[in-house]
């Protein structure tokens, strides 16, 4: 094995003598901190960069640095997204920089035991012997196997694992391992409904600058993030431009306090929706007909198999019932599709899809559901009803000069209706709701967070899923995906699964076992439904390596921490691919100009850390694969004309094989190929941004482009996928409920062509775990990014100013119940773990329901005593399957309780 | 001209971005925010809402505070902002209690040993602002003076994400300010008192 070596960025081998201050105690000692002149600083400078305070990362802001101490952080105002504001997580970001519980130096472990209350006994060492080991490690698997590399990410580093470097993770890709399993996406899996009826990514949202009526379901719409790049501000001025907004919910949310609150029991969207879908078609009967019959397969007939019945051209076929036969659904004879009724066409009898997805909702009455979601049946009539009434079916608006339909209605949902069990079901159905008014890609209704021209049709005349909708053809077997990919082609992540299958392998017959694992701005152990498993199939790894910004649970666990610059310190890029709650913000041409493609100029280190993607670089150069990723880029670069796409190098910024380029280098490439020459790195130092496209108003719709699309009613590519994956699944022999959680025939259930109500584990529980936990989001404190629970100005305001942090929330009914005063410390217990904390009492909560806000709690004490002592909710959950839904991967992120005093 | 701000509380969050926006401009010790939000409920479940209501320095006309000095550290610019004079400050605490809307703080601890990150040493952030918080002195909000020198609006203002605060000449008739008081019929905080105050809200808490 050949390793490079060079003398890498000769200025950094001057090792911070406070690196490993007080670490061989597992615990940081009093901090040094370089000085200004150490930093090579000294004069007051403004350094125009973005901001990642939060997953979002869409407002640029401008940092200044006095004598090299960072004295200010504030928004941009020459950003179309935060126009000079930033949120309170962004501000405070300056303390991630002074942070005296950062990672200093590299080092490595002394002590070969591993284990979260055990000390690493941690030495300093050079850049040199880092990147020599981790080098070294990597290429011993890449020589034997590189399947078993396994790469975990997380949005902490989603600047270089989505957006950069690993666009599409390209770091595994190019070391050969299908093994990449990203650490937050368990808790996030809100793509496959939005990939599958509206072929979009990653969310779906309401178009805020004409939308009259929001239902929210079990999501916010932009002002609990208190995002600034535009979202909070496009959900006020939709407000007060007359929206009407319902918030279906366990927790009166600061949204919810904005609208009209619906409290629901946890995990009991899927009931309240079918219910909806049902009072539409059966009672109220008023839905945009003209839209379901010409603009989804809801006419196409349907065999005995399910399947679409096909004619001689294999086409799907459509009754005409102006001539009493099938034709092809493009047929331009066709007059008056049959959306009822049974046919005969050949041998078999046929019905109309909408026949099929009609009678499949017959029995959800709002009664049925009321009993379990607890919403009244009244208020579901009524949510139906203010629903279709709002949509103005049959209205139409003009927007630049073109007329499109005007549905100013919108159901949405997230994390809150798909982290369940049942939640792919759910989702898909509430898309179904959206699809039932017609509102998909128009002026007031539902689309996808990625502008523009996004419909495929596909042979049948359907919308192409995309993403992690797209049907599964291929299985095999043994495995070689420890995140059991094979099981769940579908699945966003299941990084949980990955866990549990680390531990053991050879229980699914795989033939590999992890050799190294790389973590990158992911914490596996506590994003995690099993912290313990995590930790387990984390020490199970014979060398794992940790980018670390600070001493949290994957740094504890690993052999070598490679130092990372804080956000601040980090000069780098992002692909921000627009808004995700609020695409209009009734700022006129606001969507089409929003999409940018970011660089942030770096305030110099001041410890010996560095920016991850130059690390990665310099790992492949020592492995010798520096051709490889050269080739890639070459063929790949780091992004493309439109967000999400990739186009190769032009030929002139083509990169040599043999030469090793910087990060920088190859985003200056990629930016000249797709802009032109001058708008290369020195124009992104200058300026901060260079907007993606421009697109007028009218181009922001994607009915704009493609107004022929039929949408799925009748979830024709959910069923083709089962098809396909249950047989071959079965043939493995292996026992669902003792090798997935659940028997196959559950398994099928997922896949059925219309919405389906199944009772999942999270209802089943016993009896004394009589509660039903969540987790809400705080302002400060969500998406386990930022270092926001050590952040001493967060932690401080908070706990003095915010009733909510920190807490076990209880609605008044369930103090009383076990004589709980305010501030009682207090256990909430479920069937797989406990935290403890202060109760706050609260009337926003659902009386069956207890909360635990934010993204608290740690399993280590090296991120401070305080840290560590914080309510946990992730000690409650499960992350074994069975408690992974089965087609996105998500985690059960509702856990059944009781609570007790302390 | 007297410098004066609007907060449109139909529009306020309580995110809190403007309390660490402070924190930022102005450094203050541990646990003292010059700019604060609160937050209350109101109402029974299941109708129940949460309220929030920022809340800094009225900036009054008829200052509690400024009449309460006994020495005279407290006092008016020209351009109506509240400012205390540290030379003049004999940490009395006066105008802690004559202040109504809690808006005074008192300097108590030493920042070196009340740091940030409670067990270390202060920042660098802290060393280069710490200098501006003297201890056994009364402080408060200063509406960013300096950044209004430097034409900029104040921190709490620039950086709300949803842009509630208004903030201008409330002397000039036609300034954005004086126009959407007016035209919202916003009234300042306990108007009743007779302080004056230059900080006016919309909506209900």
């Amino acid at each position: 094995m050949q390793i490079t070596r060079r003398n890498f960025l000769k200025g950094m081998g001057a090792v911070s003598a406070a690196g490993a201050l007080g670490m061989a105690l597992n615990f940081p000692g009093v901090n040094t901190f370089a000085s200004a002149q150490e930093a090579g600083v000294t004069e007051k400078k403004e350094l125009k960069g973005f901001c990642l305070m939060c997953k979002h990362s869409g407002c640029c802001n401008i940092v200044t640095v006095e004598n090299g101490v960072v004295v200010n952080v504030e928004g941009d105002p020459d950003y179309v997204t935060n126009q000079g504001t930033l949120c309170a997580r962004g501000k405070s970001t300056i303390m991630n920089r002074y942070n005296p519980y950062r990672v200093k130096a590299p080092m490595k472990r002394t002590n070969p035991e591993k284990g979260l209350v055990v000390d690493p006994g941690w030495v300093e060492i050079s850049w040199d012997e880092a990147l020599d080991t981790v080098a070294t490690k990597m290429r011993e698997v890449y020589d034997n196997d590189p399947r078993e590399f396994i790469y975990f990410p997380g949005f902490a580093m989603s600047e270089f694992t989505m957006y950069g470097l690993g666009r599409g993770n390209r770091l595994p890709r190019i070391v050969g391992s299908p093994n990449d399993s990203s650490t937050k996406g368990q808790f996030c899996c809100i793509h496959y409904g939005v990939n599958m009826i509206l072929a979009n990514t990653p969310t779906a949202t309401a178009d805020y600058r004409f939308c009259k009526y929001l239902l929210a379901i079990g999501r916010g719409g932009g002002v609990n993030g208190s995002y600034a790049q535009g979202e909070s501000r496009g959900l006020i001025y939709a407000l007060e431009n007359g929206m009407r907004l319902v918030c279906v919910d366990p927790h009166c949310s600061t949204e919810a306090s904005l609208g009209e609150w619906v409290p629901i029991l946890p995990g009991s969207d899927l009931p309240f929706i079918l219910a909806l879908l049902h009072v539409i078609l059966y009672e109220l009967d008023k839905y945009d007909k003209d839209f379901v019959r010409d603009r989804t397969n809801a006419p196409y007939l349907i065999g005995s198999d399910g399947d679409y019945a096909r004619g001689a051209s294999n086409k799907p076929q459509i009754w005409d019932l102006a001539e009493h036969k099938a034709k092809d659904f493009d047929d331009p004879t066709l007059i008056n599709p049959a959306m009822q009724g049974e046919y005969q066409l050949k041998e078999e009898k046929v019905k109309p899809a909408f026949m099929l997805f009609k009678e499949s909702l017959k029995d959800y009455t709002p009664e049925w559901a009321s009993e379990k979601c607890t919403v009244p049946a009244a208020a579901i009539r009524q949510i139906a009803s203010d629903f279709v009434a709002s949509a103005q079916i049959g209205n139409t608006i003009v927007v630049d000069g073109h007329t499109f339909p005007y549905r100013p209605a919108a159901a949405i949902t997230s994390r809150g209706v798909t982290n369940h069990l049942d939640g792919d079901i759910a989702d898909v159905s509430s898309k179904l709701l959206n699809v039932l008014i017609g509102n998909i890609y128009v002026p007031g209704g539902l689309h996808g967070t990625k502008l523009g021209d996004n419909l495929i049709t596909d042979p049948d005349g359907v919308v192409t899923p995309s993403g992690e909708a797209t049907p599964c053809t291929s299985f095999t077997y043994p495995p070689e995906h420890f995140d059991l990919l094979e099981f769940m082609p579908h699945r966003h992540s299941s990084n949980t699964v990955a866990c549990q299958v680390m531990i053991e392998p050879e229980k699914w017959n795989m033939e590999i076992k992890p050799k190294v694992l790389m973590v990158a701005g992911g914490n596996p152990i506590l994003v995690n439904g099993s912290p313990k498993q995590g930790e387990k199939a984390v020490c199970s790894v014979p060398f794992v390596v940790s980018f670390s910004y600070h001493y949290d649970e994957i740094a504890q666990l690993s052999d070598v921490i490679l130092a990372e610059n804080c956000m601040l310190e980090n000069g780098t890029f992002m692909d921000y691919m627009g808004n995700e709650c609020s695409l209009t913000t009734g700022e006129p041409g606001f969507p089409g100009k929003h999409v940018a493609r970011l660089y942030r100029n770096a305030v110099p280190a001041i410890h010996n850390t560095r920016e991850a993607n130059e690390t990665i670089i310099e790992i492949l150069d020592r492995m010798g694969l520096i051709s490889k990723l050269n080739e890639s880029i070459n063929k790949a670069a780091m992004c493309g004309p439109r967000p999400f796409s990739s186009i190769p190098l032009a030929d002139k910024y083509k990169l040599d094989l043999n030469k090793r380029y910087t990060y920088e280098e190859m985003w200056d490439r990629t930016l000249k190929t797709i802009y032109g020459e001058e708008y290369g790195l020195d124009y992104m130092k200058k300026h901060g941004h260079i907007r993606t496209y421009n697109l007028s108003d009218k181009e922001s719709y994607s009915s704009y482009y493609n107004n022929t699309v039929r949408h799925q009613l009748y979830l024709q590519t959910q069923k083709r996928s089962g098809d396909f994956l249950l047989p071959k699944i079965k043939e493995t022999g292996l026992d669902g409920e003792e090798y997935f959680g659940m028997s196959w025939d559950d398994l099928a259930k997922h896949y059925l062509p219309v919405p389906e109500y199944i009772e999942t584990n999270l209802h089943n529980a016993p009896e004394e775990y009589d509660l039903y936990a969540i987790t809400i989001r705080l302002h400060m404190s969500f998406f386990r990014l930022g270092s926001l629970d050590q952040n001493p100005w967060v932690l401080d305001w908070n706990n003095r100013y915010n009733p909510f942090y920190n807490s076990i929330c209880v609605n008044p009914i369930v103090a009383e119940a076990h004589a709980f005063k305010e501030g009682d410390i207090i256990v909430a217990e479920s069937q797989f773990g406990k935290t403890q904390g202060k109760v706050h009492i609260t009337e926003t909560m659902h009386p069956r329901a207890i909360a635990i806000p934010g993204a608290l709690g740690r399993y280590v004490k090296s991120l401070g005593e305080k840290t560590s002592r914080q309510t946990c909710f992730n000690a409650l959950l499960n992350g074994s399957l069975g408690y992974c839904n089965p087609i996105h991967g998500g985690l059960e992120t509702t856990a059944r309780v009781k609570v007790y005093k302390a | 001209m007297r410098y004066g701000m609007l907060i449109d509380l139909s529009k306020c969050i309580g995110c809190a971005a403007c309390v660490m926006a402070c924190k930022v401009e102005n450094g203050t010790l541990t646990g003292v925010y010059w700019c604060n939000v609160y937050t209350k409920e109101i109402g029974k479940y299941p109708r129940v809402k949460k309220r929030t209501m920022p809340s800094a320095c009225m900036h009054c006309t008829n200052a509690p505070c400024v009449k309460a000095c006994p020495t005279g550290a407290s006092y008016h610019t020209e351009e109506g902002l509240v400012l205390v004079d540290y030379d003049k400050c004999i940490g009395c605490r006066v105008c802690l209690n004559a202040c109504p809307y809690n808006a005074r703080h008192y300097n108590f601890t030493d920042q070196r040993k009340n740091p940030y990150y409670e067990g270390m040493e202060m920042t660098p952030f802290e060393k280069v602002k710490n200098k501006n918080h003297p201890i056994g002195k009364a402080g408060k909000c200063i509406l960013c003076k300096d950044r209004l020198n430097d034409g900029k609006k104040p921190a709490c203002v620039q950086t709300c994400p949803t842009q509630c605060r208004i903030f201008g000449d409330l002397d000039e008739p036609n300034s954005e300010v004086s126009i959407a008081i007016r035209n919202n019929g916003a009234k300042p905080l306990y108007a009743h008192l007779g302080t004056k105050p230059s900080v006016y809200y919309i909506g209900s808490i």
